[in-house]
């Protein structure tokens, strides 16, 4: 076809049209629904609500179990029991039970993420997977039973966004940084309704898991979704992972965009979201002191081998602060195995920290490490909504800020301990 | 589809886990989560709607999670349309999907005061502020989308058709 964006150019391939354009609705065929077992449950009974009785392409669903892991109570057990006999029963092979990982993670480890896919997933962050080049956003339970019983769902084609980022990152940043600079620059309510198309130098430079924690703050930003066009980098990932053929697609040279957003990497500082808004961003050195009584490193947006390698090998020989607690959770089950091979997660328990099995962890508020009233959390997530992990309150930040803050007990730059 | 009830004023950025906080969610059956509705906002807010209220809100009302029980929590709580400035996009389509009317009406937030009468007509476009008597515009829904609002969910569209 000609023109058009990434999104454009993915959505048309998914539909009967040659060409699609922002504002019409199209109906798609995705390549890969996904689900958890927060999400699965509803969604289970949304479609036999819609009248399905199967699904219609289980070859194309994926469920893990990532938010309720491990099981906190009966009636969750119940539903993660009443889920896992449900997708057996319709023939869903692609299961990865509690202990696998977090959704996002495992999509893009185990290669489905793909260049070209195109995924609906019932999280919010599915975004996370345009950082593959893939056309990947969330959507509800009923949206979710419809794609399941009928294969296809109908999605409103969204303008685009161009965000070139100059330059790479300095030195003491990491890609957290770079999102919270966007989030400052774009605000949570900039991109409502856009797909974002990350280009530039400083995009270019990024490797998969820094350009994944972009794309998964897309939705915070408003996007439907965040797309980063496959390059070098991309195809040295996906080479013998993924599980399917697939067709890179980029923007075509003469892709309309309805604004085009500049950012320079290079100016860019470690930088925190402060309670209890995404946007609220500011310098890590303008909290500096703020006593902390937890910091948590994990959740789908820093929770990568390499994310929680940075973190370890800043806090390895060094002690966690007294009166500050460490809950880390690993991403994936693939990235806890990385990181005992290396010795990091001794590094962390050996410094006072808390490894939880791979999962979400604390961050969606209803499993471990749930924040009293006035406690102050530094966390590397995506959400610092008021009350989102108990009473308490939320900054986030990178991994590194995380670390240099768990050791002092208190906000800290991280360039004061490298 | 004409609404009309008693406004409550919320701000900008009002997102998912305000409306229904993670804590509830698969552990509370649907009938259930009206009692929690915007709990981590405001929680006398359950106790103070009454059938029909309209949600007066600034922009990207429901951003956050992909969790349909925000909408549903909404709708059963008894609130009977909800009017922003913008929404959040998986909020605005889970909405439609379960029946909650909702109409961005930009630059409605501050010409409408808490306790206001508001009347909402989401198939013509039409907003009136009752106790003030000025009115809005805005664009309605595509007739795909009003059909489903209209039959009170995809769901119940779907049950309809099956007869």
């Amino acid at each position: 076809m000609n023109g058009g964006t990434m999104a454009q150019r993915i959505l048309a391939s998914h539909t009967d049209a040659t060409s699609v354009s922002p504002g019409e609705h199209v109906t798609v065929e995705p390549d890969w629904v996904l689900a958890h077992d927060l999400s699965a449950y509803p969604v289970k009974g949304r479609m036999a609500e819609l009248g399905y009785d199967r699904i219609a392409r289980p070859e194309a669903v994926v469920v893990v179990f990532d938010h309720h892991v491990p099981s906190s109570s009966d009636l969750i057990t119940d539903h993660m029991n009443e889920v896992e006999d449900w997708i057996r029963e319709q023939g869903v092979e692609h299961f990865y039970p509690a202990g696998s990982g977090i959704c996002h993670n495992v999509l893009a480890e185990e290669g489905f993420s793909v260049p070209g896919a195109l995924v609906l997933g019932a999280d919010s962050h599915t975004t996370s997977h345009g950082a593959y080049g893939a056309y990947a956003t969330g959507i509800g339970h009923t949206d979710c039973g419809e794609v399941l019983g009928s294969g296809r769902l109908w999605l409103r084609v969204p303008e685009t966004r161009k965000l070139v980022v100059e330059n790479a990152l300095p030195e003491g940043t990491s890609a957290k940084d770079l999102g919270l600079a966007i989030m400052r620059r774009v605000t949570a309510k900039g991109a409502i309704y856009d797909a974002i198309e990350y280009h530039g130098e400083g995009i270019e430079a990024l490797a998969m898991h820094e350009r994944r924690t972009l794309s998964n703050l897309a939705v915070e930003l408003g996007a439907v979704t965040g797309m980063v066009p496959p390059d070098d980098v991309t195809e040295a990932y996906v080479e013998g992972r993924a599980r399917t053929d697939y067709e890179p697609v980029r923007p075509a040279p003469d892709a309309r965009y309805a604004a085009e957003i500049r950012l320079d990497a290079a100016a860019v500082e470690p930088l925190l979201a402060r309670p209890s808004q995404v946007d609220n961003v500011g310098t890590v050195a303008e909290s500096a002191g703020t006593p902390v009584d937890q910091v948590f490193v994990g959740s789908c947006n820093n929770s990568s081998y390499e994310d929680l390698a940075a973190f370890a090998r800043l806090l390895e020989g060094e002690r966690v602060a007294a009166g500050t607690d460490l809950v880390v959770v690993p991403g994936s089950k693939r990235a806890l195995l990385r990181l005992n091979e290396e010795g990091l997660s001794n590094a962390v328990v050996e410094a006072g920290g808390m490894i939880s099995p791979p999962g979400c962890g604390p961050c969606f508020g209803a499993h471990g490490g749930i924040l009293g009233e006035g406690d102050v959390c530094l966390g590397t997530m995506n959400r610092n909504f008021p009350g989102r992990m108990g009473p308490g309150e939320i900054y986030l930040g990178s991994p590194e800020t995380a670390a240099a803050t768990a050791i002092y007990g208190e906000i800290t730059d991280p360039r004061e301990v490298r | 589809m004409e609404r009309t009830g008693r406004v409550h004023r919320l701000p900008d950025d009002v997102d998912t886990d305000q409306i229904i906080p993670g804590e509830y969610l698969t552990t509370v059956p649907d009938e259930e989560l009206g009692q929690y509705a915007l709990r981590g906002y405001d929680p006398t807010f359950a106790d103070r709607v009454e059938r029909g209220d309209v949600i007066v809100a600034g922009e990207n009302f429901g951003l956050g999670s992909s969790r349909e029980s925000a909408p549903v929590a909404l709708r059963n709580a008894g609130v009977g349309a909800v009017v922003a400035e913008s929404f959040a996009r998986i909020f605005y389509r889970n909405a439609i999907n379960v029946g909650l009317p909702i109409a961005t009406v930009p630059g409605i937030a501050d010409r409408v005061s808490d306790g206001d009468v508001l009347r909402v007509d989401v198939a013509t476009g039409d907003v009136e502020d009752v106790t003030t008597g000025e009115t809005f515009t805005f664009d309605p829904l595509p007739p795909d989308l009003l059909e489903i609002l209209e039959a009170g969910g995809l769901v119940a569209l779907r049950r309809r058709r099956r007869g």
